[in-house]
């Protein structure tokens, strides 16, 4: 469980770097764009999903 | 999102990235927080401006903001300082509190994109190109959803003892 959290955490925490600044330019500029919007809200939540399960996990 | 949410989170992530010394989880939860050190430059503009609010939001604050703080320079910049800080050790311990730091600082300008709404775009490439970037959805900082996020990872942290104010 904490193994899959910490991988969670790094994977989506590689994610969020992609989104703010090789999206744009790799994949689509336009901010309107539903796709980005369904990663960029699916990355935040299992960002904090799994920091907040990463530290629990150590206590 | 708001700078204290910024601090917070960044401190969290130097705890479950096992950061061991509080002097480094430090480093890098000011780094997740420094892109907002622009807001210095309101303050000035509100003293220039005989705290004229308007003016120094439309002559500074609006012209300054996320500019030259929300981009891959920036989170380089970043990156050099926390090596220059980092706890003594060997050269890999302080590339990792380095690497750390532009992650917090990287994910600041995510965090900003999807949480701090859509008239406050990033500059990813700044100083190269002036393209911004911005979500047209992106929630506000007073939303819901910031203050979900903030709360929900306090009231699930907080009570493990995981303390940012130390």
């Amino acid at each position: 469980m904490s193994r899959l959290a910490r991988v969670a955490l790094w994977a989506s925490s590689a994610g969020g770097v992609f989104l703010a600044f090789a999206w744009p330019f790799v994949v689509s500029a336009d901010p309107g764009s539903a796709a980005f919007h369904a990663a960029a809200v699916a990355t935040v939540i299992v960002f904090f999903a799994s920091l907040a399960a990463t530290l629990a996990a150590r206590r | 999102m708001q700078g204290p949410t910024h601090l917070m989170v960044s401190w969290y992530f130097a705890e479950a990235t096992r950061v061991a010394t509080a002097r480094d989880r430090r480093i890098v939860a000011w780094a997740g927080l420094m892109p907002d050190v622009d807001v210095l430059a309101y303050l000035a503009a509100l003293v220039y401006y005989r705290f004229d609010k308007e003016l120094a939001f439309e002559n500074v604050w609006k012209e300054v903001h996320h500019k030259y703080t929300h981009n891959l320079s920036f989170v380089v910049v970043m990156g050099i300082v926390a090596y220059c800080l980092a706890s003594a050790g060997d050269a890999r311990h302080k590339a990792r509190i380095a690497g750390l730091a532009m992650l917090a600082c990287a994910l600041h300008n995510f965090l900003d994109v999807v949480g701090a709404g859509p008239t406050w775009p990033i500059y990813p490439l700044w100083p190269l190109s002036a393209a911004g970037w911005h979500a047209t959805w992106s929630w506000t900082i007073g939303d819901w959803q910031n203050i979900v996020l903030l709360l929900g990872v306090v009231a699930v942290l907080a009570p493990l003892g995981f303390n940012p104010f130390q």
